[in-house]
Order: C-alpha cells, then sequence, then structure tokens
C-alpha cells in the first residue's frame, strides 16, 4: 500500500524552490531560466550603461527603479523560501518574477549550498566527525506516493481520498518540551549576534551596493547626489570625473584588473600542485614525519607583512637571490619591471599559502583507507597510476575545497603587495603597477562612492567564479 | 621466453601437461628479485626524503634570512658578496630597533586588542552557538541560514561601510582617543559567523540526553551552558582563540584605515612594522639591519605560540580552514 518510510532526499534547500517557482520539474531547464535571467538583467545593465553620457537623466530615473524591482523580487523569494517550504508554489508570475531575481539571490544560495558541502572535507578528522544530517533545513522530505487500486502486497483496495499532503508527516518524538517550542530564551540568546551581524555585516552589504550607485557620497555627512551607474563606467574606465585630478580611472583596467588574474591564473594552480606533491611526499615517508609537517606549517603561523619584508630583502638588487643565481635584477626596486616583479610576488603568496594546503591535503591523505593501496599493490600498479587513479580522485573533494577557497582568497590579494612592495607597485602611487583590486578599494576609500563600485565588482566576479567552479567541478569529485 | 596460454580456450579439454608459466624475471632467483625491490624502494625513499628536504630549506630559508640580516652590519647585508652568516654579530641593532621601534607600545595595543576582541567573541559566538544547537524556537533555521549565506560575501565589502559607521559613531577621524582606536578596532569583529557555524557544529554532537537530564534536574539553559556545554567544546574554544589571537596579530587592513591620520602610538604591530622605515637619515637608504630585527620581534610571539600550542592550531586551522 503506502510506502511506510518518507525517502529522505539529500537535496540541497533550494534547488526544489527554483524549480518549483519555474514550474519545471528538471535541473537544467531551472539553469537555463537562471542563465536566462541573468542575461536579462545583464542587458537591462549593460543598455543603461551605455546610455551614460547623454541620457543620465533618464539612468538616474531607472537606476533606483531597476535596483527596487530586483530588491523586491528578491524580497518576495527570499520570504517564499523560508515560508512556504514545503508548499507547491503554483504561480507562473511568481516565476516569471523571480528570474530577475535569481541572478543575485540564485548565486548566493548556490553558494550557500556550495559552502555547506565544500566544507565537509575539513571534517575528515576522526574525532569530529561533522553532523552534516543535524541540520534538518538541508533535507527535504518526499511526500509518500499513493496508487489508486488493489495493492497485492497487504490484500486491501487503495482509494485515494485527497491528494492535499498532511501538513505534517507523523512523527513519534517520545518526550515532547512543550515549552521549548517557543522559546523567546532564543532570541535572548542570540540577541548579542544578531545585533552586530545586522550592523557590521548585512547592513554594510546593501548599503555598500547602494553606496555603488550614488554619486559622489561624502562619508561624513552621508549625503549624495543622486544615484548614477557612473561609478562603474568610472572604474571601467570609460568615463572620467568632471574635476581630473588624477588617472586613477585608468589604473582599474590598467592594473587592478589584470593583475588580480594574472595573480589568481598562476599562483592557484602552482600552488595547489606543490602542496599535493609535497603531501603524497610527507604521506609517504616514515622518519621525521611529524617534524617536516611542523617545518612545511611554519609559513603559516608567520605575520604577512613582516615575512613580505623579509621577501622584499632577499629580492633586494644586493639580496641574496640575485647572488645565488649569480644575476643582477631589479626584482622590487623602483627600476623594476612589471614582469619581473611579479615574480617575487608570486614566489611570497605560493610560499605563504601552501602550509594551509598541505595541511587539508595531508588530513586528506590519512583518511584514505589502506585497502585501496594494498589492492593496487597487489596488482603491482606504478607508482604514477597509483598516484592519478586512487590518490587523486580519493582527494578530489580536498582538491575542491581547496581550490575555492585559494580562488577566493588570490582574488583578494593585498597584505602581500603591501609587504613587499611598502606601496602599489614598484614605481610608488602615481603608477601602481601591482595594485589589485582589492588595493584599489583601500586606495580610494575616502571616495566611498568609487570603492563602493570596486567592490561590488569584486564581489559580483568572486561569486560567478565561484558558482562556476562549484558547477564545473560537482561532476569532478568523486563520491 | 614468454608463451602466452588462452586458459578459457583450454578449460575444456585436457590440458597439455607441458605448459611452462614465464615471468619477465624468471632469470633472477627469488632472492635476487627481492633485493631488486629493496634497493628500488630505498632509492625512491632517498629521493623523496632529498626533495622533501630541499623544499623543506626553500620553505624555512627566509626565517634563517631573517634572523641572519638583523644580525649583521648594514654595510655588509649591501656588500657584493652575501655571507650566509654574519661576520661581526650585531646584538646592537636589537637594542636600537627597541629604541626607536615602539614595539612595546604596539604590543600593547595589539594585546588589548586581541583579548577584548577574542573576549567578545568568544561570549557572543557560545550564546548564539548554543541557541542554534540546542534550543528550539521559531525562525531558527531562518536565521542560521540568513547567517550562512554571510559568509560567502568577501569582507572588502563591508570595509567601506563599517569604516563610515564607525566614523559615524566618532571612533575615527580628528580627536580620536586610544579608546576611540581601540573601539574601532574591536567592536566591528566581536562576532564571527564562521566561529558559530563551528562551534554549533560541536555542541550539536553532545547528545540530547545530557539536555534532557539537566532539565529534569531543574537546571536551567543558562547554567546548563556553562557548567556542560562549555566544558565539553573546550577544545574548539581554544582554537577560536588562538586563531583569533593569530588573526588580531596579523590583522593589518583594518587598523591602517582606522588609525590613519591620528596617532601612530594608536597602531597595531603590523602597521607600526611596515609604518616604521628605518631609513638611514643620512644616505637615504634602508637600514635592513634594523628593519628585520624589527621583523625578528615580531615574528619570534607567533612562533613561540605555534611551539606551545601547535596541536591546537593545526587542528583549528584544519577545521576552521581560515587564517584569523
Amino acid at each position: 500500500m503506502e510506502k511506510t518510510e518518507n525517502q529522505k532526499t539529500l537535496r540541497p534547500p533550494f534547488s526544489f524552490l527554483l524549480r518549483d517557482l519555474l514550474k519545471c520539474e528538471d535541473k537544467k531547464k531551472a539553469c537555463i531560466y537562471t542563465i536566462l535571467g541573468m542575461v536579462i538583467v545583464l542587458l537591462i545593465g549593460g543598455g543603461l550603461l551605455s546610455l551614460r553620457d547623454d541620457l543620465d537623466r533618464i539612468v538616474n530615473i531607472l537606476a533606483p527603479l531597476f535596483m527596487g524591482l530586483v530588491t523586491i523580487t528578491g524580497l518576495v523569494n527570499l520570504a517564499v523560501l523560508l515560508f512556504v517550504r514545503s508548499k507547491r508554489w503554483p504561480s507562473l508570475l511568481m516565476g516569471f518574477l523571480s528570474l530577475l531575481s535569481l541572478n543575485i539571490t540564485g548565486g548566493i544560495y548556490t553558494l550557500a549550498i556550495g559552502k555547506s558541502e565544500i566544507i565537509r572535507p575539513a571534517y575528515t578528522d576522526r574525532e569530529v566527525p561533522m553532523d552534516m544530517s543535524a541540520s534538518t533545513s538541508l533535507f527535504v522530505e518526499e511526500r509518500p506516493t499513493y496508487q489508486e487500486g488493489y495493492d497485492k502486497e497487504n490484500n486491501v483496495v487503495v482509494r485515494v481520498v485527497s491528494k492535499k499532503a498532511k501538513t505534517k508527516p507523523y512523527q513519534v518524538r517520545g518526550i515532547e518540551d512543550v515549552s521549548a517550542k517557543n522559546n523567546w530564551k532564543g532570541w535572548l540568546y542570540l540577541a548579542p549576534v544578531i545585533i552586530l551581524v545586522s550592523v557590521f555585516l548585512i547592513y554594510p552589504l546593501v548599503s555598500t551596493i547602494f553606496i555603488s550607485f550614488t554619486s559622489s557620497y561624502n562619508y561624513q555627512t552621508g549625503s549624495f547626489d543622486g544615484l548614477t551607474f557612473r561609478n562603474f563606467t568610472f572604474i571601467l574606465g570609460l568615463t572620467t570625473k568632471s574635476p581630473i585630478n588624477d588617472a586613477r580611472e585608468v589604473f582599474f583596467t590598467k592594473y587592478a584588473i589584470p593583475n588580480t588574474f594574472i595573480l589568481v591564473i598562476v599562483t592557484v594552480p602552482i600552488s595547489t600542485m606543490l602542496a599535493l606533491i609535497i603531501a603524497v611526499a610527507l604521506n609517504s615517508i616514515k622518519w621525521f614525519q611529524k617534524a617536516l609537517q611542523t617545518i612545511f606549517f611554519l609559513p603559516y603561523v608567520t605575520n604577512g607583512i613582516a615575512v613580505g619584508m623579509v621577501f622584499s630583502v632577499m629580492f633586494d638588487q644586493s639580496g641574496v637571490i640575485n647572488y645565488i643565481f649569480g644575476t643582477n635584477i631589479a626584482w622590487i626596486s623602483a627600476t623594476a619591471q612589471r614582469a619581473t616583479a611579479f615574480i617575487p610576488l608570486v614566489i611570497y603568496i605560493v610560499w605563504n599559502s601552501i602550509p594551509f594546503k598541505i595541511l587539508i591535503f595531508l588530513s586528506g591523505l590519512q583518511g584514505i583507507d589502506k585497502q585501496y593501496y594494498h589492492a593496487a599493490q597487489i596488482d603491482s600498479a606504478p607508482r604514477h597510476k597509483v598516484l592519478w587513479r586512487i590518490t587523486v580522485p580519493l582527494l578530489s573533494p580536498q582538491i575542491l575545497y581547496i581550490l575555492i577557497t585559494s580562488f577566493i582568497g588570490a582574488f583578494k590579494e593585498y597584505t602581500s603587495i603591501v609587504g613587499l612592495f611598502n606601496g602599489p607597485g614598484t614605481a610608488g602611487k602615481s603608477d601602481p603597477n601591482m595594485e589589485t583590486i582589492v588595493y584599489y578599494i583601500y586606495d580610494n576609500i575616502s571616495e566611498p562612492s568609487i570603492a563602493s563600485a570596486a567592490a561590488v565588482f569584486l564581489f559580483v566576479i568572486i561569486l560567478a567564479f565561484t558558482a562556476l567552479q562549484f558547477a564545473a567541478s560537482k561532476k569532478r569529485v568523486h563520491y | 621466453m614468454k608463451k602466452y596460454i588462452d586458459f578459457h580456450a583450454v578449460k575444456d579439454q585436457t590440458a597439455p601437461s607441458n605448459i611452462v608459466l614465464s615471468l619477465d624475471e624468471s632469470d633472477k632467483s627469488a632472492e635476487a628479485i627481492r633485493t631488486g625491490d629493496k634497493v628500488s624502494r630505498i632509492i625512491i625513499t632517498i629521493l623523496t626524503y632529498i626533495f622533501i628536504l630541499a623544499l623543506a630549506v626553500v620553505i624555512v630559508f627566509p626565517f634563517y634570512w631573517m634572523i641572519i640580516t638583523s644580525l649583521k652590519q648594514n654595510e655588509e647585508i649591501q656588500a657584493s658578496t652575501q655571507t650566509f652568516f654574519p661576520n661581526i654579530v650585531m646584538w646592537s641593532n636589537y637594542v636600537h630597533v627597541l629604541q626607536v621601534f615602539k614595539f612595546g607600545i604596539y604590543m600593547r595595543n595589539t594585546i588589548v586588542v586581541a583579548i577584548i576582541s577574542t573576549a567578545g567573541t568568544l561570549i557572543t559566538t557560545i550564546l548564539a552557538a548554543f541557541a542554534f544547537g540546542k534550543m528550539r524556537f521559531k525562525g531558527k533555521e531562518a536565521v542560521f541560514l540568513i547567517f550562512l549565506m554571510t559568509m560567502m560575501i568577501p569582507g572588502e565589502m563591508m570595509v567601506i561601510t563599517n569604516y563610515i559607521t564607525v566614523a559615524s559613531f566618532g571612533w575615527i577621524g580628528s580627536g580620536q582617543t586610544i579608546y576611540d582606536a581601540y573601539a574601532a578596532m574591536i567592536v566591528p569583529f566581536w562576532t564571527s559567523v564562521f566561529y558559530i557555524y563551528l562551534l554549533r557544529q560541536n555542541i550539536k554532537q553532545i547528545p540530547n540526553e545530557l539536555y534532557l537530564a539537566a532539565k529534569v534536574d531543574g537546571k536551567s539553559d543558562w547554567s546548563f551552558l556553562w557548567k556542560v556545554i562549555v566544558p565539553l567544546v573546550s577544545p574548539t574554544l581554544i582554537s577560536i582563540v588562538i586563531l583569533k589571537f593569530m588573526g588580531t596579530w596579523n590583522s593589518y587592513v583594518w587598523p591602517q584605515l582606522v588609525t590613519a591620520g591620528s596617532d601612530s602610538n594608536f597602531q597595531l604591530i603590523s602597521n607600526g612594522l611596515r609604518g616604521s622605515g628605518f631609513v638611514d637619515p643620512d644616505s637615504g637608504n634602508v637600514e635592513y639591519g634594523y628593519q628585520m630585527a624589527a621583523t625578528v620581534l615580531v615574528t619570534v610571539p607567533l612562533f613561540l605560540l605555534f611551539i606551545f600550542f601547535r596541536k591546537y592550531i593545526m587542528k583549528g586551522v584544519g577545521r576552521a580552514g581560515i587564517k584569523g
């Protein structure tokens, strides 16, 4: 007759929401709609941006409307998500409305799901297994299905009286703590955190997005001259500010974006590969394993600024690196080329970032069942095959976790540059040739509108990159 | 010589009696094969050790160079022939640095900020993690989800508005006192969603029976939290304390922003280190000996912390996966 056990499915909390909103059961279709929504928003945004010079008034009117629409649909989406969890939401209109907000909220959801799954690998530590099943919100109970007709197994005739879902599945709960059901004390315990989080985390998020659309925001008085898209066009070098005091609008596209991407693309693969090799080697040795492990962890417990200064001494023109290799290259001094200046920076970032990766990889390696290796030994599999066919696949959750965290970290490179160059580059403030996006943000903090626009830019890039990476590697991660 | 026989085809028929199974290494004795294996294993082990040790040298070298340079004379540092051990050990570099570099003041600031922000974080984190992990009330899951979402937002998004917020509290700008500076550096960091998440996972694993037993015994939530939960999760709490302390010690950007333009006596250790140039007034060159001595002074406390709490740090980092 009826399926007595409710099948619990491991679905992330939002995928069903998106699908229900869009009235489609197919995950792929939901993705396509999401992308469509993103394209629409981008087209509108791009169209508005193209009107930048002559039709600023229209932009001024449309920008708040546009932002308002996005905000409202986002809030509606959030409300649906939070309060209409188990019911099907029938309205197509809802789906259509949420298309607009999907690109923002969807990104955050994807990340939220991603994060909750990605963090798990760090818990391979046997002593503290992470209790994933404990967070009930991650599990969606499916309604049992009833089929009309004769049920042979139980010898009964089934007649469906109502297709309405029971509001709550029947449960035996044992002793119920009734007083705890609506416990206002819980909010009391949460109060300090809620106040702090809303003042220093949630409000700034909204406010920064808002400021990025204001024109010349004054942080002392909080006043601004209307809403505009000009901040974004300014940092992208499309418009200049009316009082041209310096050429800062060029720096973002000329230095900040390329530098950031170069650092991300170069340092992440190098440090991850190196860390993986070192971790495998460390795992295979018997003597001094703990001591060497500690040595490889040392760069983690250092002050980023201090070690950056040490590297700048080592890479001095009369420093030890030139002495060892018999060269006379200006690595970081004022006469240094931009391309050569990247070398010490990359070496420093890699040096600084491998300890954490080695630690995560090692804890992953120690969690791999030795049986796989015994089996490989019996088959006399060559070493490189063991590495690629056993170790790397079984380590893939850790690799994914490391890749995502290090990509995000590499996008936010700042301290290394301050430590190494004592400024935005080899040539000082007038030509900040090693500047990154984050450096640009901090450098322009006295002009909040522009700094906010750059911050929103970074936020969007990180969100997109992470979502992309997560989607791409979802299939690659074994088990 | 090799022979291949398809045993599937042979199975039903009478097998020929003259099959010889031969191996690649059939000309060697078992003893020879075993020694060969042994030799190759030893060679691989040696190669692995060489590789690891070489990399370990690369990892350690900057520390070595920092210490060595801090004990050299400036002429020796700038010389064309670099020495790997100072000709004259200049302990006086440290004496000079301790006079010029306001190590004590920076140290005091850093420790005050670290202690107060860590204490605040601990309190808010314990309360919130307990509420999320053990208590039951409406809207809990929703709030927790919102909290989780905030973890995806890069900190750079917050800095600008937090700067404005802190300025509106009057904690930065002209007339900034040391207490204002402390408040600006401490209060925004009194909570960390990640630590709440970490501790909540830990608290959730504590069996509910303990909670119910405490309830039957008439204990309030409050005393249950401090008498039972906190002692049980103390390893995680220690990890949080150490990570938070390291975070404060290494924090640069925010303290730099909120103390810029006012007294340099308000700065934390990283800012003090980067801010003090150690430039020779006559030649305009940076005196690397002094600079490296200051760097050693900044690095050593962290190393001491690491030596004493190695287990907690490595475990905490592995679990938390974040710096600061």
